[in-house]
This record gives C-alpha cells, sequence and structure tokens, in this order.
C-alpha cells in the first residue's frame, strides 16, 4: 500500500507537469495571430445562428465566400473549409455545428482525393489537428480521436510539444507572447491578417496564376481512381448525408471548379461523376460537377485561379455567384442537366 | 505496436495492473495472454509460425527425455532443421531464388518461378534462435525439459522481447517467468527510470540522425568522401542509440513485472578491438553465435582435420589456429546471412570475420611491434587511440548496411576513397539537418556519452536513487521535457526500430 501511495504521487507529479508543460508551450508557441485561431471564436460568437456551412479542404475554405451567399440567400453561412481536411474529420466538425446551430443547408466538398485520401497514413497530421483542435465538444475530441488518428499519430494528436518545430525563434516568442498578453482577440480583427482572411471563414488571396508547370506525380494525386478508394471515407460520406437527411437539412455535393490546366491533364473524371452521382441519386440529393460545367471554359478561366486548385478573390465571387444562381434555379425546379453535364 | 508508442505503454500499464491483481501463481498465464495479445496487435496471419517453433519445442525437448542418445540426436536434428527451414523459406527464400535465376541465367537454362513470395513474420531471427538454444540445452542435459506447454509458449514469447531480443536462455529466464513477483517499488521505479532513458536515445538521438543517414545513403552519388565517411559514422551512433533504446525500454519494462533480461550492451564503443567489441555489442546474439555455432564447430571433425591440414603445411602454432578460424569464418557468415538476406549483408560478416581473423593472426606481430616501440598495454593514450580505431572500424563497416544494395555499397566505397571535399560547410558535414535539430542532438550526445562514461564506474540510475527527493524529481522531469520538446515523433520517428527487420 505504501509503494502505490509513492507511485500514485510520483505518477501526479508527473502528470502535472505535463499538463503544466503543455499549457505553457502551447501558450508561447500556438500562433495568435492566425486566423484558424480567430475562426473558432467567430463560430463560437454565431452560435446559434448558423443556417448554412461549406465543408471541405482548403478549396472550400478559398472557393466559397459566405457573405455573397448571406447578401443572396438572405442567410447566416460558415465557411468550415481546412487545409487537407480528411472527411473523417468533416463529419465530427459537421456534427458539432450543427448540435449548436440550426443549419438548414449543408454544401459539401467532395473531389477526386476526397476518398482516395488515405487517413490512416501517418501524413498529414498538422492538417489534422488543426481541424481536431478546433472541435469544442470533449465528447467528440475522445469518441473522433480514434477514428481520425491512426495509432501512429497519437503522440503527435495527443502531445502539443512535440509538434513545436523551431524551439529557439526567439523573434516568433517574443511577438507571440505579447500578442497574446494584449488580448487582440477581444479587439475583433485586429490580430488577424485581414488581407488574407475574410471573416466567416473564408480565406482569399489576390495572386493569380502565373503558369507554372504541373508535375507528373500531381496530376496522379489529383487524378480520380477508383482503386485508391479508401472504405473508411465511403463510410464517412455516407454517414454524413445520412445524418444531415436525419436532422431535416438539406445537403449538396458539390465538385468546385479547378483550374483548367489541370483539369486538362486530369484522368478519371467522367468515372468520378458517375461515381458521386450515384451516391446524389441513391440519397435523392443534388450534385454540382464543376468539373463538368457547361459554361466552364467561360465563366472559369486561369487568371480566376491563384495556383493550380485554389480560386482568388476575383475567381471566388465569380463561382459563389454562379453557384447561388444554379442553386436558386434548381430550386425553382431546373433540371440540373441544363447547367451540367451528367 | 512498436515499444515506442502510446499504445504500448497503455498496453504494459493494463498488464502491469492485471499481473499483480491475479493470484501469484496465475501471474504467468497473465503474461503469456498479454505475450499473445500483443503477438496478435502486430499482425494474427503470422501466428502460425510462432506457435509451430513453440509446439515443435514443447514436442522435441520432451520426448528427448525419454530416449536413447543416438535418438535425441536426431530429434535435435529434426527440430534444428524443420525450425531454421521455416526461418529460411520465409527470410531467404526470395534471395536464395534470386541468386539461382542469375546462375540459371548466366548458363541460360530455365529460370524458377520467382512470383511466390513469403512475410517473415516480425521476431522470428529472435524467437527461433532462443528456441532453439533452449531445446540445444534439454539435448545437452543443461537444463530440464519445461512439461506445461503454455509455460513454453511464455518462454518463446514474452512480448517485451520478441521482437528484437535480447535473446534469453532458459535457465536464466524460465524460472524469473514462470515465478510469483510482488509488487516492489524499487522494481516499478527503475523499470519506468530506464524506459526514459531508451526512449531519450530513441526519439532524440536515433530518430534525429535517421533522416540524415538515410539521405546520405540514398544520394550517395552527390557526396564528397567527407560526408560519406561522416554518414557512415552517423549510421553507427544511429543503430547504438536506436538498438540500446529499445532494448532499455524493453529491459525497464521486464523490469516492472520483477524480470530481468539479459544485458544485449556494454559501452561497446569503448571497446579496444573488434572482437572485444563484440562481446560488448549485442551480447545475446554473440553469445548464441559463441555457444551454439562457434564452439561446436571449432570441435568438430572438420575443424580438426583443418588444424591438422594448417600444422602440417605451415607450423604448429598457425596449425592451432585453423579450427578457430574455421569456425570463425562460419560463424560471421551466419551471422551476416542472420542480418539480413542479402549479399551485402553477408560481406558485412565477411568483412568482420576477415578483420578479427587477421587480427588473431598477426597477434604475434603486433606483439612484437608494441616491444619495439616500447608501447605498453596499460598505456592510456595507446588505449585510446585502440578505442578511436575501433570505433571508425566498426563505423567504416556500416557502408555495407547504409546502402540499399552491394554494388552501391562498393561505389560508395569507392566514392569514399576517390571523392575529395572540394570545400567542408555546414551542408556536407550535417546534410538534413537544420542548426535547431543540431542543437538538440548534440544534447542527446552529450546527455548519452556522459552518462555512458559515467556507467563505467557505477550504474547512474544507483547514483540518482541516491539523491534528495527534489534532484530526482527534477533529473526524471527534465528527461520527459527534453523527450517531449527534442525528441523527433511522426511518421517515420513511431513507425519501429531498425534491428526489428532483422
Amino acid at each position: 500500500m505504501h509503494s502505490i501511495k509513492k507511485i500514485l504521487l510520483r505518477l501526479i507529479i508527473v502528470f502535472l507537469f505535463v499538463l503544466i508543460l503543455e499549457s505553457g508551450l502551447r501558450f508561447i508557441y500556438e500562433p495568435n495571430e492566425d486566423y484558424s485561431q480567430y475562426r473558432k471564436i467567430e463560430l463560437e460568437e454565431n452560435k446559434g445562428e448558423i443556417e448554412m456551412v461549406f465543408c471541405g479542404t482548403s478549396r472550400t475554405m478559398k472557393d466559397y465566400n459566405p457573405q455573397i451567399f448571406d447578401k443572396k440567400l438572405n442567410t447566416n453561412s460558415f465557411n468550415l473549409g481546412t487545409g487537407q481536411q480528411p472527411i473523417s474529420i468533416t463529419y465530427y466538425y459537421l456534427k458539432e455545428i450543427i448540435e449548436k446551430n440550426p443549419i438548414e443547408v449543408v454544401f459539401l466538398e467532395v473531389s477526386p482525393t476526397t476518398l482516395c485520401k488515405d487517413s490512416d497514413r501517418a501524413n498529414d497530421t498538422p492538417a489534422k489537428l488543426s481541424v481536431y483542435d478546433r472541435l469544442f465538444n470533449w465528447k467528440t475530441k475522445i469518441i473522433s480521436f480514434f477514428d481520425i488518428f491512426p495509432v501512429s499519430e497519437y503522440e503527435e494528436a495527443i502531445l502539443y510539444s512535440t509538434n513545436i518545430e523551431s524551439l529557439f525563434d526567439f523573434e516568433f516568442i517574443k511577438s507571440n507572447v505579447n500578442s497574446k498578453l494584449s488580448n487582440r482577440y477581444e479587439d475583433g480583427l485586429k490580430g488577424v491578417d485581414t488581407k488574407s482572411y475574410k471573416g466567416k471563414g473564408h480565406v482569399s488571396g489576390r495572386s493569380v496564376y502565373k503558369g507554372a508547370e504541373i508535375g507528373s506525380k500531381y496530376i496522379e494525386k489529383k487524378s480520380w481512381e477508383g482503386k485508391r478508394i479508401q472504405k473508411k471515407n465511403v463510410k464517412f460520406l455516407n454517414k454524413i448525408i445520412q445524418m444531415c437527411l436525419r436532422e431535416g437539412i438539406e445537403i449538396n455535393l458539390v465538385t468546385v471548379p479547378v483550374n483548367p490546366k489541370l483539369q486538362a491533364e486530369l484522368s478519371g473524371l467522367d468515372e468520378m461523376n458517375n461515381y458521386y452521382l450515384d451516391i446524389a441519386s441513391h440519397y435523392s440529393i443534388d450534385y454540382y460537377n464543376f468539373y463538368n460545367y457547361r459554361k466552364k471554359d467561360n465563366v472559369f478561366l486561369i487568371e480566376y485561379f491563384s495556383d493550380f486548385i485554389h480560386m482568388n478573390e476575383k475567381g471566388t465571387e465569380i463561382f459563389s455567384n454562379y453557384l447561388i444562381d444554379i442553386y436558386l434555379k434548381s430550386k425553382c425546379g431546373e433540371e440540373l442537366e441544363k447547367f451540367f453535364v451528367l | 505496436m512498436t515499444v515506442n508508442s502510446i499504445t504500448f505503454f497503455v498496453f504494459l500499464l493494463c498488464t502491469v495492473i492485471i499481473y499483480y491483481s491475479v493470484k501469484p501463481k496465475h501471474q504467468w498465464i497473465c503474461l503469456c495472454i498479454a505475450s499473445y495479445i500483443f503477438y496478435i496487435l502486430t499482425g494474427v496471419s503470422t501466428l502460425v509460425y510462432i506457435f509451430i517453433t513453440t509446439i515443435t519445442t514443447y514436442i522435441a525437448t520432451n520426448w528427448m527425455q525419454s530416449v536413447t542418445k543416438k535418438r535425441k540426436r536426431k530429434i535435435l536434428t529434426g527440430l534444428l532443421l524443420l525450425n531454421f527451414g521455416v526461418l529460411l523459406v520465409l527470410k531467404y527464400y526470395g534471395f536464395m531464388l534470386f541468386n539461382i535465376n542469375r546462375i540459371a541465367g548466366i548458363v541460360n537454362s530455365v529460370r524458377l518461378d520467382d512470383s511466390l513470395t513469403f512475410v517473415a513474420p516480425l521476431g522470428i531471427s529472435y524467437y527461433t534462435l532462443q528456441s532453439m538454444g533452449y531445446a540445444i540445452d534439454v539435448y545437452k542435459s543443461k537444463c530440464k525439459p519445461e512439461r506445461n506447454i503454455f509455460k513454453v509458449a511464455l518462454f518463446v514469447g514474452f512480448f517485451p522481447q520478441m521482437t528484437q531480443g535480447p535473446i534469453g536462455r532458459f535457465k536464466d529466464l524460465a524460472s524469473q517467468l514462470y515465478a510469483s513477483h510482488k509488487f516492489e517499488y524499487r522494481n516499478f521505479s527503475f523499470g519506468c527510470q530506464r524506459i526514459l532513458w531508451g526512449l531519450f536515445k530513441k526519439t532524440i538521438i536515433a530518430d534525429r540522425l535517421s533522416p540524415v543517414v538515410r539521405n546520405i545513403f540514398t544520394h550517395y552519388g552527390s557526396y564528397d568522401n567527407l560526408t560519406l565517411f561522416l554518414g557512415c559514422v552517423y549510421m553507427t551512433i544511429q543503430i547504438y542509440a536506436d538498438f540500446s533504446g529499445y532494448m532499455d525500454i524493453v529491459c525497464g519494462a521486464a523490469e516492472i513485472f520483477g524480470i530481468k533480461l539479459a544485458e544485449n550492451f556494454k559501452t561497446p564503443f569503448f571497446s579496444s578491438s573488434l572482437a572485444e567489441y563484440w562481446r560488448r555489442w549485442h551480447i545475446t546474439l554473440s553469445g548464441w553465435f559463441r555457444d551454439y555455432l562457434f564452439y561446436p564447430l571449432s570441435i568438430s571433425k572438420a575443424a580438426v582435420k583443418f588444424g591438422k591440414f594448417g600444422k602440417k603445411h605451415f607450423s604448429v602454432s598457425i596449425g592451432k589456429m585453423f579450427p578457430a578460424i574455421f569456425a570463425l569464418s562460419i560463424v560471421w557468415f551466419a551471422t551476416g546471412l542472420w542480418h539480413d538476406a542479402s549479399w551485402r549483408y553477408i560481406l558485412w560478416g565477411v568483412a568482420n570475420g576477415i578483420i578479427i581473423i587477421s587480427s588473431i593472426w598477426l597477434e604475434p606481430l603486433f606483439k612484437k611491434t608494441k616491444l619495439l616501440f616500447h608501447i605498453k598495454d596499460s598505456c592510456k593514450g595507446w588505449h585510446r587511440l585502440q578505442v578511436v580505431r575501433t570505433f571508425l572500424i566498426v563505423s567504416l563497416l556500416k557502408v555495407f548496411p547504409g546502402a540499399s544494395s552491394t554494388k552501391e555499397s562498393l561505389i560508395i566505397i569507392k566514392r569514399m576513397i576517390t571523392e575529395f571535399p572540394v570545400s567542408i560547410n555546414y551542408k556536407s558535414i550535417f546534410p538534413q539537418l537544420c542548426h535547431s535539430e543540431l542543437c538538440y542532438l548534440v544534447f542527446g550526445i552529450v546527455i548519452f556519452a556522459g552518462v555512458s562514461f559515467y556507467q563505467r564506474k557505477e550504474p547512474v540510475r544507483e547514483y540518482i536513487a541516491r539523491q534528495v527527493f527534489p534532484v530526482r524529481v527534477m533529473v526524471y522531469l527534465g528527461m520527459i521535457a527534453s523527450i517531449l520538446l527534442f525528441g523527433v515523433f511522426g511518421t517515420d520517428a513511431v513507425g519501429g526500430f531498425e534491428y526489428a527487420q532483422y
């Protein structure tokens, strides 16, 4: 019994030490002037009022401007997109948002890579963590943990200290700590890079694609290949749709436009279109595939992209307006076939 | 589940709680179940092979008890053939087929179908040697056979050691495994400390050096001899930190259960000769080859004949060395082959053998030279020089395991001789390592070296245990913080240990 007491005392010391160390390091190293932090606060501020959300990766984050949707559809929308967001996390993230908000419409990004991403391959831990850290509820955090992270990522997922890349960047530490101590969050967007962060989760830039060459590996990665589909991803796609339908939420699958130069190189796009169309028809939901948009050659020009896959500010404005237009028309009974090659 | 992952520590904690909660006489059952759960978690499909080894070892060792000596020999031969046969097929089938087909290609005959491949189960090289060692001991009446098959199963597959050793001996390990152990704070505390120390070495040194070594050996064509040589040195340090780190973790885990595993390292970098280095590096493997291969071979008929040949054609004193040289040649060939089914590992083993045999052969000459230059063995400077020389030899030999093929090893050797550095800069000394990473690495190596130096005097943990509570706490919390802050975690790091592939 004496031994057990001794061990317990030591375990408590170790636990408290790790806890203090982790909190301290988070305070020192977790970037303050980062829109991802601000977005979490914005979400909290809008709690109970969000009616429309856009879910997906950085393409969603950059391509949907919620302010245009708010204005045109008279709604309160929010962009939930984050870099390389795996669909498994999308499910849990969306679930939390639905629990806290009267969501009516969901636009879910589906692309050639959505189902092919191997979330068990430990190569995108930071991407997963950036969304995982945004989950509010501890219960969801614990339940989702095992679905999101493979065993090899547990250490990085649990311990913030294992993710710090540069411990000796004293200039960063100084500015970050100063920024945190100055309570910039409370001053609204003051602490955020307002040039690229447009609010409500949307990030956009003015840079224009300069015609860089596309590597063959990149093309292969961004193409559709049926055999690369991960069962786990399909399961979560179905879970998202079923959850929305169960909650009486309208869900739309959207494949956002891609740089025409890249699209010309991609393969398997017809198979992808058929695959997502089958899912959409199975659940009687709409699928907006902008790879097959009939007017894409005249609308989504190269200069509206900042790189191969992301749109710039101008492109985002055009895309958001076109999507709203098609969405409204389809709600009035117009067939999607009129806009997309099905 | 690797032993440096959070899942392993959760698994270990659960096993420890259950182990000390059950009745003492049932503790070994708890370990046995935990061991096979651990093995299943690494892959169910490979379970059949460890079962084959366990069952055949159990049957053979018990059968040997009730038969004549001649029959005993037959049973042992059958057991060895079966188990080493399984190992041979699973680990060396592809290599053998590749070589047969190459030879067939030269003489233009029919090629064998090489579409069939096998996946060697985790730890097969280790548990096969351990169980065969036990069978040979039973044959030689060095120990009695175990009557309970589940106890044999525990001996073969005790979870901390089953994947990378240490290769235990039945007489040392079995009694500890089957005995009941009372929970002792000292065991728990020392066990945890050793695990921490293992993690320190693995995460701060081995995993930090791993990408550097990989980069140098992968892009050897773009590096000059200095970087290639440093690659070999880095690999030596990396492998030591990796393997000894693993040993510390498993020995620490076993210590929590009150079980002391055999030590595999005894500060090998302080060795003054390659032979001594091998007595202090991977001790349980060297010991296995010494006891079960070297000794029987050196007194075998072939060795005796070879010795007679030496005495006849050279001199009596040289002839006396012949049986040892004969046995050493085979042992080193086997050591190379045991590490991996490839010619570069065989070459590595043979190179080790040649250096050791040469040193035996040239020993009289060395003695004369030392006398000539008035060099005494007790001279510290001379000893240090020998230590440095041994370290360099060990490092240079890493050119074989470091490269990804025999051809590449030879190209690297050629480059090391011919490609002289044009300019010496940071990138040529520390490729793939930024300044902050170098700081973490140097910190780790300095602590590691300091501990190794002190370890020669007394165990460091004994020294720490004598300190007052706050100092002890500071040391351990400092270690935890160092691991978290300076250690490498993630894809490659938690992927596993270098010696698990052997």
